[in-house]
Parts: C-alpha cells; structure tokens; sequence
C-alpha cells in the first residue's frame, strides 16, 4: 500500500507530462483514408449537401452532433464524410468517405470516429474483441438521425443493437428471474462497455464482482467468513443474463450446491421425487422454499462470528 | 408521491414548455401524456415485479424528451413513466463543447412476493415477535404448534430503490474533469432464513421477512488529458455502503422437548446477522497511445481497498446460556486490497493483417488475520461446555491472482474474408483452496466471410484445457480446523476421516475442465431491406476427473431470425430461438461417525442427477405507417416456454427403498402482445392507444401446492409462497406534444 501511495502519483505525473508533450493532432487524413478526397477544399456548409441528401441533412439536423459540431469548429457533414469540394463539382461516390461503402476496411471507417471520440469509455476500442471481430461504430450507432433518447443507436432501444448478434441474450431476457432489461430500467451497458476496457467480457469494471457490486453493495463486504466461489465470481452460480430458476441461478438448489459440497449427512444425500411436498415421502427441508438457504442463508459470506457455516 | 409530481410537472413547464419568447433555436422535443388501466388476473408479484403494477390498477402515463436551446447553451430534460413506481427523470444543462451539469433521479421496485406469509409479528422491523399465547413445538405439525393456522398472515415482500445523482463535466481545449456524486437508498423486506438448534441434524429454520435500510454514497472524480496520439486518465471513485439495521432478532416457534428425554432447548429469541457496512476506494490509471503502423498501446492501472470493520455480534445471542467465551476481537477489521493491471498492444501493420497482444493481472490481497472462532452453530440455550478448541474453526483470508495472457491475429484470407487465430493462457493462484494453482490454456480459430454477395458466413471453434494442481482437500481442511479437532478425528475414526467433503468431491470452480465451444451463422440479404439469418451454437464443459461434483454440462442454441420491409412504411420481423441446457452430477450419500468411511468407501452409495432444461422463445412484430404516415402502429408478439426435468440414478446401498422418483417438471409459460398505435392530429400533436396482454404461469415444487409457514414441511416454517399465474391485460392512451 505505502509503495503504492509513492508510485501512483509519480505514474500519473508521468502520463499528464507525456500528454502535454505530445501533438495535438489534426483529425483525420483525409488523402489516406480516401485517396480520391486528397486535396480536396472544404464546403463548409450543410445547406450545400442539402441540395441532393435533403431527407438525411433534416433528420441529421436533430442529432446531438448537428448541435455540437458549429460550436466546436466542426464542418458538420464534413466532419465525418471528409472535404466535399470534389464530390460537389462532381458527384460520385468515389469522392466522398461512405460509411456503407463495404469495400472500405472497418478501421478506416472507426478511425474517422475515434479521431474525436478515442478516449472516455472508448480508450480501449482498438484490440477489443469488437474491434477484433471487425464491428464498425455503425453497426451499432446511427448518427443520421435520432432514434433512441441517447446514444445514436441504430434503434430506439439499445438493447436491440447488441440483439443483432448475441441472439441467445434475448431469448434469455424472456426468462422467468431476470434483471430489469425487458422492463427498460436496465440496457447491457449497465454491465459492459461494449468499446472494450480492461474488464473480463467487456465489463466496465475490472472483474465480474466489482461490476456485480455496483447495485449490490452489501454483498461486497469484504466478510469474515467467505465464502471463496461466491468472492471470485458471482457468475459461479449465477446466470446474469436470465434464469429460468430464482435469483438467476445456474442450477437450482440444492443441486447447485452440491455441486461442491459433499459432506457427511445431508448435504451428501440425495433429493430426489419422493421428498417433495406431495411426493409420498418425508419432505426434505433443503428441496423446497430454499432449500438450503432455508438455513444456509448468508450464502454470499457472513460478519456473525458465529457464521462459518452461513447460517446466522 | 403528489408532491414529488407536482415538482415534475413544474420542472417540465421551467424547463421546457413552449415560450414564445425565446430565440430561434428554443424548444424541442415531446411532451407525452395520458393514463391506462390494468386487469390482473389474479394479481401477482411478477407481473409488476420492476413497474409495481401487479393488480387491478389505473395508472397515470407521462414521459418527456425536451430540449431548449439558446447559442452554444443549452438545457435537456427527459422523464420516463412519471405514474408508474418504475420512473426515472433526467435533467442537463451547459454549454456545448465547454462544461455540463447534470441531475438525474429515478425509482426502481422490486416486488419479490405477494403469497408469503409468516406467524411472527413485525414485518419490517428488526424484532420479530411471537403472537400471545402462541404454543411453541419441536416442528411445524399440528400437534405440535395448534396455533399455525390461526396465526399465520400474510406479508409482501418488496424493495424499492431510490437513487439521485449529480454530476459536473468541464473541458478545456484537450483536458476534461468530471465530478459525480449520488446516493441510492433501498428499503422494504425481503427473505431471510433464521435458524435454531444445536446440532446440525436438528436445526430448524423459520423463514423472516428481512428489513432492507440501505444507503450507498458513491463520489467519482475523472480527470483526463486527451490528444490525438495519447490519452490519459484518472479516476477516483469511492462507494459507501450502510446499513441501518445490524441485524434481526425474532422470537422462535420452535422449542422443544423432543421426548425421550432427549432436550434440544432451542433459543427463545435468535439473531441473525444482516449485511455490514463497508467502504470501495478505487484508483484508476488509464492511457493509450497510438504508434506507428497503426498501433496502440494501452494501459490500465488500478489499486482497490475494500474494507469493512463492523462491530461484531456476541457468539449467541441467548442471554441465558452459559457461553463464557469471548469473541477473539471486537471488530471485524477486514480488508482487500485489489491490484489491477492490463496491457493491451494492438497493430494492423499492413491492410487486412492484425495483431493483438494483451497481458492482464488481477489480485486481491486478503488483510484478515486468520483468527480462531469458537463458534456457535445456532443459537440456542443448551450448555455450552463444548465450546473447546475441538470444535472451533479458524477465517480465512482467501484471496486469488490472477496473471493471464492473449495473443490474437486476424488476417484477410480473401477479399471480405477474415480468419482469426487466438490463445489465452490464464493462471490463476488461490490460497486456502483445495487447488493452489490452475492453468488454463484457450485456442480460438474463427473465419467470417462476405465473399459472396448478400450472404455473410462465420464459423468459430474453441477449445479450452484447465488444469490445477493437485487437487488437496487438506490445503483448506488443515488451515480451517483446529489441531486438537483433527487429533480428535483420527482419535476416533483414524486418519483416514480428516475430510469434510467426500475424498473424490471436485468443486468444479477449481476442477480440471475440458472445454468446447463451436458455432456458426449465415446471414442473407437477398435485397437491401431483408435479411434472413441462422445462428447455431453448441457448448460443453466436461470435468473428468471429478468422480463427485459437477461432471458435465452443454449448452446447444439455434436462432432463425428475419426481418423485411418491403416499404418504407412496414417492416416485419420474426424470431426463434431454441436452448436446451443439460448438466450432469454425481453424489455420494454417506452418513459420518462410525460409519463416515465405510459409507464414503461404498460405491453402492453413490448417485447421479441428470438436469434437462428445454427452452423455445418466439418473437414477432410489425411496424406500419397509414395515412401518409399520420398514423403509425406498432405489433410485438413474444411467447417463451421452458420445461426443466431432473432424473435421478442411485445406488443400492443408499437405503433400503430408494428407487429414485423424478422430480416433476418444472415449467414457465410467457406470453406477451403488445399493440400500440398512433395518429398525428396536427403537425404537433398525436394522439395514441395501447393494448398489452400478459400470460404467466409456471409450476415450481420447490414452492406449489403447499401454504409458506404451514404445517407441510416439519422442519421449516418457510415465508415465501408459490408465483401466481396470472393472466393481465393493460390499455393506455396518451397525447404526445411536439414542441
């Protein structure tokens, strides 16, 4: 820790002298990105693009970046379609950077993002699994027009363009214990940076739990008895992403817990038809209400001193 | 609740209600507002379980998404669901490219029953009683405790969340600051489970409604330099949780003499601990760098101390028992510190060829003293003379580290074809584990292609291998136990007994495992506005060296998905999608004492749960627009139904009738449809109508077929009563205004 108190400010003092002493930078280059742009003059004006995209230029004209653009010295359209000059005195698309254009490498087209955008939360774009898996920021975000509340996705709910491709997460949201997703009270950003960051499956916290603890700030302790699989990875036993079974829980109780926990008595023994209420036998406590968290109940750790088996 | 609405009412006409007054640029946006009804058939729980509308109910309808404008300056607001318990509200103000404030508030509920019921008085507070003259027995029968019936009530159990925040963002030229602060509460009764006895095979639990008084207070500092080449970043953040309840004391229903002259003496009045409070600082570090031939270098530094040092509770809680042993220290001072670290190089040297090399370390330090307790098992007033160092256990600080490493290259086969190529070794380091160290190795090959116009292909394949050390209950047991406990054991039952779990139990957290993953999807886009698409998906976890434990699972999923618009005014979508989720464990039933080794020995003893979840979802809608596009109707259709079995084999010396009987089905049927349509009566107003229909019903025997805190479980006076289904249909119409 006290390594720590000297180091850290010493490495920030390093990064902001690096930052300071580093070029500002000119946005992109154009001529590399579209060799056919190179040289080409500015129009600087989206009344001029008007004239042949007017359906684009009005929707656009309600998005963040039509607001943001004239009072950072921005060219609007030209901001992210490159110097027009060329492209007005003869229209084509060669002459022009096109987002739709397949034939255009996806680094090319984020690199024209990220030359405003690369830091915040999208520090980590490039080598993220996403950028990896060749995504683009328009397969996700939209900015021709203003179709969700915040964001610039590409629809109204967020949730839908992670749908596009994690088609099993949306099936699982329909399931019976699951977090306020379908309700609109969460999106999949509450959990992850889908721009990439240091975090394990894209999370924007650094591990599973710390992410976890963001809501559930009482099952962060730390405890005085752990419980070590519930401290490493509450992803051990629970399903995040929807459960048909409570509390979003992989395998339902007690067979969950027997999964490693083999001790002489019950928690060895088998729970099978017959224990239930209705089962033709003695009902076994640890297979219904539950289960074993009917006694076992502090099962994320406890403070009790009393508590080494989580139950008090 | 007026109150609150009429500051949201009056916040919107400040912020953004028309005004003729203001300049070019002003106003924007839409104002909604109307009301609907709900019919619930029966109501239930998890119908309104985050939006509080469970029963019979008519509700208000309003939402905002207004804006002003005035210059670079500017002022945002949004409100969603202002009737309805699930509502949020967001404000922001500042001048563009300069600096921001911003206030945000919203409420979330979480209904988590409405069929609980419990005997004891007090829901919601910390001290629960008995009822007067309630008789009190060894279990739950009607000979035993005569008055369940006439005392049981019912009880909801609910948390509500409510959470502010503020935050202020300033940048100048290259460099940003941001400050935000908030605070969450969360109040209302959930499940706990209180138990009593003084031995394991006598414990009895009464289910409690638990008081929820949670504060958390989060501060987080950013400060960042950005420039083309590099970023830099620093954060500090700070959470702060409390609790208002230490914990719950709750008269108990059980108590007993059992016959045979056998007393089990159970607590009059038991505690039970509820969660303490506890602090997260988090330092962060994080910069990127661009290089030359399009790279980047990236890092992420950061360094955590969680911490937690409440007063700790006395061993039992009974005043008349005769614990003489005091608790080793009074406070729990605990503490991990948590160190993060991620490098991440990233080149694309030459078009269409790329690599990615990244190194992460992840380790917490666990500060808690390892510290003898002679604890308790449950309160209760029997003698406590065996509270020797035979039966006493020791915390322990467990902690992990994580040091993994990842090296992918992608590379452009063909034209619009891409193979990539990944490993990932990831090792991990845990103390007072059974396994000190495990090593996992990842292989990854995937290939995606658009070679062929309107049809994209991937194909992805993983293997995984992890593999630990020797696999030693003794690493845990020796540090857990007391020496004169384990003297004690092999004393009486030889050396061979010095186990908790059975010698062939692999905690599949830590057991070697063989790891499979393979899938592919095609998608066509046989014109510009339709696309079909096919998503299959196939996962395995084979942990074969554990002869107890986890012994497999796999997950198999296909999607069909397809969408068209064949105008501008409709699109049509569809969807299905298929899991089925298997596992497979094996158990080894064996008493202790005397016959602990010979039954652990017994192979006749052993048995194996097969589990087979069967998921379908089904998703359909439309989107249309009439009347030149006056009139808009929305149509979504979603049906998801599960059925779960778990089968049993067992051994022949179990007991002497075993032949195990599955366990029924376990079934969720949800059906929801949802209507909405809209017509623009004037260029800024539109009028609207919504219909939904709700269909819930599930079969759980965890749960159905029997009353919470009846006489249907011996053992267990339970809470929480069984989900209803329900049945429900909403209608809504509502006004949008368009400034």
């Amino acid at each position: 820790m006290k390594r720590g108190v000297v180091l850290l400010p010493l490495v920030v003092a390093l990064f902001f002298v690096l930052a300071r002493a580093l070029p500002a930078g000119s946005g992109p280059d154009w001529g590399v990105l579209n060799p056919a742009q190179k040289d080409a003059s500015f129009v600087g004006d989206r009344s001029v693009c008007a004239n042949c995209h007017p359906q684009y230029v009005e929707s656009y004209g309600e998005t963040l970046h039509a607001r943001v653009f004239p009072h950072r010295g921005g060219a609007d359209c030209e901001s992210c379609h490159g110097p027009a000059g060329k492209h007005v005195a003869e229209p084509s698309r060669e002459h022009i950077f096109s987002f739709k254009d397949r034939s255009v490498r996806p680094e090319k087209k984020n690199g024209v993002c990220l030359s405003c955008h690369e830091k915040g939360i999208r520090m980590h774009w490039k080598g993220s699994s996403h950028d990896v898996a060749n995504l683009t920021c328009n397969s996700c975000h939209y900015v021709m027009e203003k179709r969700s509340p915040r964001g610039l996705f590409v629809n109204e709910d967020s949730k839908k363009a992670c749908f596009q491709c994690h088609k099993e997460r949306r099936a699982q949201l329909q399931r019976s214990s699951h977090m306020p997703l379908r309700e609109g009270l969460m999106d999949c950003a509450a959990c992850h940076n889908p721009h990439g960051g240091p975090g394990p499956s894209l999370l924007k916290t650094a591990s599973v739990n710390e992410t976890c603890y963001q809501c559930h700030a009482e099952k962060r302790g730390p405890l005085l008895w752990e419980h070590p699989p519930a401290r490493e990875n509450c992803a051990n036993c629970h399903d995040p992403h929807g459960s048909n079974y409570e509390s979003l829980l992989k395998i339902r109780p007690p067979f969950l817990c027997q999964s490693c926990h083999s001790v002489q008595f019950h928690p060895s023994n088998i729970y099978e038809g017959s224990k239930i209420v209705g089962g033709g036998g003695s009902v076994a406590q640890q297979l219904v209400g539950k289960a074993c968290l009917n006694c076992h109940t502090q099962v994320h750790g406890s403070n009790h001193p009393s508590g080494p088996r989580f139950q008090r | 609740m007026k109150r609150k609405f009429g500051m949201l009412v009056l916040g919107l006409a400040v912020l953004g209600l028309p005004d003729a007054s203001r300049a070019a640029d002003g106003p924007g946006g839409t104002l909604t507002l109307g009301g609907g009804f709900i019919d619930a058939r029966p109501e239930s729980f998890k119908l309104g379980e985050y939006n509080g509308l469970y029963k019979d109910k008519a509700f208000l309808l309003g939402g905002a998404d207004l804006s002003y404008g005035q210059g670079a300056y500017y002022l945002d607001f949004r409100a969603y669901d202002i009737g309805l318990d699930k509502r949020r509200a967001y404000a922001e103000a500042g001048r563009l490219g300069a600096y921001r404030l911003f206030v945000e508030y919203s409420e979330t509920p979480k209904l988590i029953s409405n069929s609980s019921a419990t005997v004891l008085d007090g829901a919601g507070s910390t001290n629960l009683t008995l009822p007067g003259g309630f008789t009190r027995g060894t279990n739950t029968s009607l000979a035993q405790m005569p008055d369940l019936a006439d005392n049981r009530r019912s009880v909801r159990l609910r948390l509500d969340r409510k959470s502010a925040k503020a935050g202020f963002y300033r940048t100048s030229g290259a460099t940003e600051v941001e400050l935000t602060v908030a605070r969450e509460r969360k109040e209302g009764t959930k499940y706990i489970g209180g138990t009593s006895g003084y031995s394991g095979g006598q414990t009895r639990s009464v289910g409690l409604p638990e008081p929820v008084d949670y504060t958390t207070d989060v501060l987080r500092l950013r400060a960042a330099h950005t420039k083309e080449a590099f970023q830099a970043e620093f954060q500090y953040a700070l959470s702060d949780f409390s609790n208002g309840d230490r914990s719950l004391t709750f008269a108990n229903p059980f108590d007993v003499d059992a016959g045979g002259g056998v007393l089990y003496d159970y607590c009059d009045e038991c505690r039970v601990s509820l969660p303490p409070d506890n602090r997260h600082h988090r330092l962060s570090l994080s910069g990127g760098l661009n290089l030359p031939y399009h790279s980047r270098l990236s890092a992420t530094l950061e360094y955590g101390i969680m911490e937690q040092d409440e007063n700790l509770l006395p061993y039992s809680h009974n005043s008349g028992s005769t614990v003489t042993v005091d608790v080793p220290k009074g406070r729990a001072d605990a503490e991990i510190d948590v160190t993060h670290l991620a490098l991440n190089l990233s080149s694309r040297p030459v078009a269409g060829f790329g690599l990615r090399a990244g190194y992460r370390l992840y380790k917490t330090e666990n500060k808690l003293s390892r510290t003898l307790f002679r604890y308790v098992k449950n309160d209760t007033a029997q003698p406590q003379a065996a509270l020797t160092e035979a039966h006493a256990l020791y915390s322990l600080p467990y902690d992990y580290t994580q040091n993994q490493f990842k090296l992918d290259g992608t590379y452009s086969v063909l034209p619009a074809t891409t193979l990539r190529l990944g490993y990932v070794r990831d090792v991990i380091n845990r103390d007072y584990r059974e396994v000190e160290r495990t090593d996992e190795d990842s292989y990854k090959v995937s290939v995606s292609t658009a070679y062929v116009p309107n049809l994209s292909v991937g194909l992805d394949y993983m293997q995984a291998d992890r593999r630990g050390t020797d696999y030693d209950e003794s690493l845990l047991y020796d540090k857990y136990h007391t020496q004169e406990y384990m003297d004690d054991v092999v004393a009486t039952l030889g050396a061979d007994a010095l186990f908790d779990n059975h010698p062939l139990m692999r905690k599949f957290d830590v057991a070697s495992r063989d790891r499979l993953r393979y899938g592919a999807n095609a998608t066509l886009t046989p014109t510009h506005n339709s696309s079909l698409s096919l998503f299959v998906n196939y996962g395995k976890d084979d942990y074969k060296d554990s002869a107890v434990g986890l012994r497999q699972s796999k997950t198999s999923s296909v999607t069909l998905d397809g969408a068209i618009a064949p105008s501008e005014n409709a699109s049509v979508y569809a969807f299905y999608t298929w899991e089925d989720l298997k596992a497979r464990q094996r158990g080894w039933a064996y008493n202790g004492g005397g016959s602990k080794l010979a039954h652990s020995a017994d192979a006749d003893r052993k048995w194996t749960a097969f589990h087979d979840d069967d998921i379908e979802t089904w998703g359909l809608g439309a989107k249309l627009s009439f009347l030149e596009k006056k009139a808009d109707l929305d149509v979504d259709y979603s049906f998801s139904r599960s059925s779960g079995s778990i089968r049993h084999t067992a051994g022949s010396d179990i007991s002497s009738a075993v032949i195990p009987t599955d366990l029924p089905e376990l079934r969720t049927r949800l059906k929801t449809l949802s209507v909405t349509g809209k017509y623009r009566l004037r260029a800024n107003l539109s009028v609207g109508a919504g219909y939904r229909y709700d269909d819930f019903e599930s079969d759980d025997w965890g749960n159905d077929n029997f009353e919470p805190s009846s006489t249907a479980v011996t053992n267990v006076l339970t809470l929480v009563g069984p989900v209803s289904d329900y049945e429900a249909h909403t209608g809504m119409v509502f006004l949008t205004y368009s400034l």
